[in-house]
């Protein structure tokens, strides 16, 4: 019975872990950059929703606004101002944060239900990507992976610091998203388990879905297979990278509002959980979508029983085991990278 | 939040800092680090609250309160407290929350041989009493103060077998260590000590295996809101029996994150926690009747835990300045040595933290009788009578 217990334990983690592994392989097969800030993305939504139960207005909103209008004078500068280009862009950089703004000042001291709270934090956290990727990684379009892992660190570190900033240095808890518990062959399983993993499973359906039967989707595809390739095509990388940022944050705070009433979240925490999203994107390659959740789900797994065998080395026992796992697939798969 | 912190503190040091520039013979000086920026910030700032409240004169001498932000930041801690020392020749050094920065302090402060009240929970501030450190006092009880209390209370409820839980780090082996100490002689022992990572994002695997263990209670080795997710997982596994906590419990925000989950865990801790269900005429209500009334005039809150620290540093104030003063004139080093000697031997003092007797030997002498064993019932800590 604990077996069984440990084993929901693993898959339930390992199921976030999966969420921001995807993430984290879908925008470094299109874009190549190494979006350290996925894990941010989460703790900013377990943060966010937290607040909108506590009747504050997160920061978060402000930072919307703060990043579209940032994105949208940088744009401005180096773009050719057409008509089209500015109905466009003052639509989703300045008129989307505003509405989202009020809408967020407006409802949150009425509390409204969690359904609601839920949609308004993904509808806060979600744009944040498509701003951060013009701002920071679009104008390096053609810099190295070095390169742009560095802009990744610069993002990542500012946005951790603001999130500092934002929620101060104590954790946060948010109700669960479902109170039910049921029993399954003598072991109990919650309600806000079973969504957790469910959540996943449509997440990953959905991507699959996406790449496999929509133009975009494919598209997008094209520029992660070969981005010169996909150029002379006529695919615009730019737009596919800023699609891919949405995506990934989507995915993020996605990831947030279901730990968010599970695990305490401080503004550093998704880092830590990012890291190990990482290290199951690298056992997947980064490039391949089943093996990075399955890569996830084992790490999950690893933790629980390491954590149950002996807590003071469940660390040590998941890093450890990595090792081995990584270097094999050093051995077998020889970098791919810089084929530009 | 920040714009506001840093307004006040802008705003405390013009005021003080003004009144420093003046600051001539027969004028005591208190030089203050506290965090009013940065991770330690929430736990500064209202004690920088409580620093408008300390009283303008002690043993008939005027005092300036010299107020730095220490930005909860090592570097800037060290060149606050040279500052208050060289510049503003402060007579007494109050200061720091957080565990790198408090340390900071001490080496400093045992060099210039200037007496350190030391706001932090961390044993080794003022442990052993060396060259350095017999300059510094701790306003907060250690650890060792609070644990015969807590093997007192389990021995009380027939707890014969008992389960720890808590950080992966030193926290945990001063609490392992505090249990095989006083353990046996009970007739109790630890049958299972499980740790986990503040990161983590389950401790399921550890609840599972301490419930395996089955012990009558479980000890939880850490502090604020980190310690409300072992404590859920406890309870969620189905543990019925005791939980304790250790004494870093004891803020607001560890109920407010807890909930339903933390009612009715036990811990042991400083009297000016539970102050209001103590009698009228005990010692700790008539201290907090002096503080608290005014702070919640004032900041139109209640004064956490760490703002009754600066209370309890001017009650200590209160008491070694008349003694200091037959050495010598505050500025002077004699003034100093009469400080650090009335402050190493104190007797008896009562303080919103408990009860006070430093020797020698021990600066942070607080009596284990003047700690006292509360629960959480209705989303308040209450006596446990």
């Amino acid at each position: 019975m604990i077996f069984w217990t440990l084993v929901v334990d693993g898959v339930v983690n390992g199921a976030i872990y999966a969420l921001l592994a995807i993430g984290l392989v879908l925008v470094f097969v299109v874009t190549r950059v190494i979006l350290l800030p996925q894990g941010v993305y989460m703790s900013f939504a377990a943060l966010t929703l937290s607040q909108f139960q506590r009747g504050n207005v997160p920061g978060t909103a402000g930072l919307l606004l703060a990043l579209g209008l940032a994105a949208f004078v940088i744009d401005l500068l180096r773009s050719r101002v057409t008509r089209a280009w500015l109905m466009r862009r003052v639509a989703s950089d300045l008129a989307l944060p505003a509405i989202m703004y009020a809408l967020v000042t407006w409802l949150v001291p009425l509390r409204p239900n969690m359904a609601i709270q839920i949609v308004l934090t993904l509808a806060l956290i979600t744009p944040l990507g498509p701003y951060l990727y013009r701002l920071a990684f679009q104008p390096l379009e053609q810099a190295s992976v070095l390169t742009l892992l560095i802009a990744s660190v610069g993002v990542h570190i500012a946005l951790t610091v603001l999130g500092l900033v934002f929620f101060g240095p104590e954790g946060f808890l948010a109700n669960p998203l479902s109170s039910a518990h049921f029993e399954a062959a003598g072991i109990v399983i919650s309600g806000q388990s079973a969504i957790m993993v469910a959540v996943s499973l449509v997440i990953m359906v959905l991507l699959w879905l996406l790449f496999d039967r929509t133009l975009i989707g494919k598209a997008m595809r094209a520029v992660a297979v070969n981005r010169v390739g996909a150029r002379l095509v006529g695919i615009p990388i730019s737009q596919a990278g800023e699609i891919t940022f949405a995506l990934a944050s989507f995915i993020g705070a996605v990831s947030g509002v279901l730990i968010a009433p599970v695990s305490m979240v401080y503004y550093d925490t998704g880092f830590l959980i990012g890291l190990i999203g990482f290290v199951a994107a690298i056992i997947g390659g980064m490039g391949s979508y089943p093996l990075a959740v399955a890569g996830a789900i084992f790490v999950g797994l690893l933790q629980s029983f390491a954590a149950f065998w002996n807590s003071n080395y469940q660390q040590v026992v998941v890093f450890t085991t990595l090792i081995p796992i990584l270097l094999l697939r050093s051995l077998r798969a020889p970098a791919v990278e810089e084929d530009e | 939040m920040l714009g506001t912190a840093l307004r006040r503190l802008l705003l405390t040091a013009a005021i003080f800092g003004a009144a420093a520039v003046t600051a001539g013979a027969g004028e005591l000086t208190v030089g203050l680090n506290l965090p009013q920026t940065g991770p330690g910030s929430s736990l500064g700032v209202p004690m920088m609250n409580a620093v408008s409240l300390m009283p303008p004169t002690i043993g008939g001498l005027k005092v300036n309160y010299v107020a730095l932000d220490s930005r909860t930041d090592v570097t800037q801690t060290a060149a606050n407290t040279r500052k208050l020392i060289t510049e503003n020749k402060a007579d007494v050094l109050i200061g720091e929350v957080v565990t790198p920065t408090s340390l900071a302090m001490v080496p400093i402060a045992g060099e210039a041989k200037t007496p350190l009240l030391a706001t932090s929970p961390i044993k080794a501030l003022a442990y052993p009493v060396d060259d350095v450190r017999r300059w510094v006092f701790k306003i907060v009880p250690d650890d060792d103060t609070t644990a015969p209390p807590v093997v007192k209370y389990l021995a009380d409820k027939g707890v014969k077998t008992i389960g720890i839980i808590g950080y992966n780090d030193a926290y945990l082996q001063v609490w392992t260590g505090l249990f095989d100490q006083l353990l046996p002689s009970t007739g109790m022992k630890v049958i299972a000590v499980e740790s986990f990572e503040r990161s983590a994002t389950s401790t399921t695997p550890q609840a599972l295996k301490l419930i395996a263990a089955k012990p009558d209670a479980i000890f939880v080795a850490a502090g604020g809101t980190p310690a409300v997710v072992p404590i859920r997982d406890l309870r969620q596994r189905g543990f019925k029996g005791i939980i304790l906590a250790s004494h870093g419990i004891g803020l607001p925000d560890f109920i407010d994150r807890g909930g339903k989950d933390v009612e009715g865990v036990v811990m042991v801790g400083e009297p000016f926690i539970i102050w209001r269900d103590l009698p009228a005429d005990s010692p700790y209500n008539k201290l907090a009747q002096k503080f608290v009334p005014a702070y919640q005039e004032k900041f139109k809150a209640d004064p956490p835990m760490m703002a009754a620290h600066i209370a309890d540093c001017a009650t200590l104030l209160e008491m070694a300045v008349p003694e200091a003063l037959k050495r010598g004139q505050p500025g002077t080093q004699e003034f100093k040595d009469g400080l650090r000697d009335a402050l190493e031997n104190v007797k008896g003092l009562y303080l919103n933290n408990g009860l006070l007797s430093n020797s020698p030997t021990n600066h942070a002498g607080y009596d284990p009788g003047g700690q006292f064993v509360m629960t959480v019932k209705d989303g308040a800590f209450h006596l446990v009578k």
